[in-house]
């Protein structure tokens, strides 16, 4: 893949987390749509789909935002970057490309956190304008906020892009093949455990309460 | 004789919300949770909402400043059930603004009182319920066809997903504006409550189907695959991560690989 390839990838992961939480929230940033689509870009749209999948049924929790770990979008995204762009794509490559995926996704958690602490800060500027009559400054301030929410996915995805894709291909080519061989025997295990969570996940929900309303 | 004081700002004969109105509070509703913040969490995206709707029915710019710090207090919903109360909340305005007897503490308290009921139902609803079983769904559909059909898990779980949000977004809206508070009732009558819960049996047979398909397809050792797979349950259900089991399964897996050669 070459440096456009990557920066091309980029720009439509940074499209895609802007539906993350900030705008629309149509699903299109979910390890399932974005793997596969990233995945049919690079060239191999079933290992993208598989990629996506696992990241989908390992991390189903409830809410986008909150106390979750990891941001599952980025992690599907550099899953599917890093096992198509190696130097030996695969179901090894893919396990070895999750397990570095994971701390990134937990960086990006992090800077979300931060940003929405930053956000408290336009609270005052806003309430100001709107006191003095000027109405356009809700208007300029979300344009702002997606800028900015663009051009973090973005720059994210492309450092984490060119360092992890370095890493693995440097891990891949001192692997020798025994242990080539059970990585990707790890890689195969993944759809099962993703699919044990999934069923663990349904499990824990229906001995839940629902509790917004009347119980009968 | 009524105890209602007079409304905050100046009464506006004839001033209605149009349909274009609420097409716009609709599309604006996307960019609700732009500006999510620690302190008052979702309220730049809800005055960014209504906004049309204020503009419409307060044409005098001073008196819409003020009643637009009020809409910039904290509030924190669903992003989905949020239109619900948008349209509420725009159809007291509205009220309000043509000189009814609806007192500002009414309109606020309403916004208040509703949003946490429609936060827990929209969490339970589509978070907790909808989305997951929409994925683990799409996804055995999509494995019943051939690997060239790599298209079809996305895309069904793009197309179920959205009709359901855009509806709630979109009807909520509509039915909001139009029952105002008497909504509460009827979205109580529909018992969502237990649509959920057969849900969330739906999606468990979904999953343990497609455990089992994953499992008889697997090639190169069944017994160890099924020894994986009652270990990760086992683990998942004393309370270990997804996180740190994707590490421990990855090990033991490597583990296994490495030694299997000496048995």
């Amino acid at each position: 893949m070459t440096e456009t390839g990557m920066i091309a990838a980029g720009f439509f992961y940074a499209v895609a987390a802007l539906d993350h939480i900030a705008v629309g929230q149509f699903m299109i940033s979910r390890p399932l749509v974005v793997g596969p689509l990233l995945g049919w870009y690079l060239g191999n749209a079933p290992l993208g789909l598989l990629a996506g999948a696992v990241v989908e049924l390992l991390w189903m929790q409830p809410i986008p935002m909150g106390i979750r770990p990891v941001d599952t979008s980025i992690v599907a995204a550099l899953t599917v970057v890093w096992s198509l762009t190696s130097s030996r794509p695969g179901h090894a490559v893919m396990a070895l490309s999750l397990m570095l995926a994971i701390p990134c996704g937990m960086v990006v958690r992090r800077l979300d956190v931060w940003s929405r602490r930053q956000n408290s800060r336009f609270l005052p500027w806003v309430a100001k304008e709107i006191k003095q009559g000027q109405e356009g400054v809700l208007t300029k301030v979300v344009l702002l906020a997606v800028g900015y929410l663009f051009v973090k996915a973005f720059v994210l995805f492309v450092v984490f892009g060119f360092a992890g894709r370095f890493l693995i291909n440097a891990v891949l080519s001192a692997c020798p093949p025994r242990l080539y061989e059970s990585i990707s025997f790890a890689g195969r295990v993944l759809p099962l455990i993703g699919f044990c969570a999934a069923l663990n996940y349904f499990y824990e929900r229906s001995k839940a309460h629902f509790s917004w309303g009347h119980r009968p | 004789m009524t105890d209602a004081p007079a409304p905050a700002a100046p009464v506006v004969p004839g001033a209605r919300i149009t349909s274009m109105d609420l097409w716009s509070v609709f599309f604006r509703s996307f960019f609700y949770q732009v500006l999510w913040n620690f302190r008052r969490m979702q309220n730049f995206g809800w005055l960014f909402s209504v906004w049309p709707a204020l503009r419409r029915l307060y044409p005098d710019a001073e008196s819409r400043s003020k009643l637009a710090l009020e809409h910039l207090e904290y509030f924190n919903t669903h992003p989905y059930t949020a239109s619900l109360i948008m349209g509420v909340v725009v159809g007291l305005e509205e009220r309000h603004a043509a000189g009814e007897p609806i007192r500002r503490d009414q309109i606020l308290a309403a916004k208040k009182f509703m949003s946490g009921p429609m936060a827990a139902l929209g969490d339970t609803l589509f978070w907790a319920t909808a989305r997951p079983l929409f994925a683990v769904f799409s996804l055995s559909a999509g494995w019943v066809f051939s690997a060239r059909s790599w298209w079809v898990a996305p895309a069904l779980f793009l197309v179920l997903n959205n009709l359901l949000h855009i509806f709630v977004r979109g009807a909520g809206l509509v039915s909001g504006y139009r029952r105002k508070t008497e909504i509460v009732g009827f979205l109580a009558r529909l018992n969502l409550q237990r649509v959920a819960q057969g849900a969330i049996y739906v999606g468990m047979g979904i999953s343990l189907g497609g455990l089992l398909t994953l499992w008889l397809s697997f090639f190169g050792g069944k017994a160890v695959a099924g020894i994986f797979i009652l270990s990760a349950l086992a683990a998942l259900r004393w309370g270990m991560s997804s996180t740190r089991l994707v590490y421990v399964a990855i090990a033991v897996s490597i583990a296994y690989g490495l030694v299997r050669p000496y048995f």
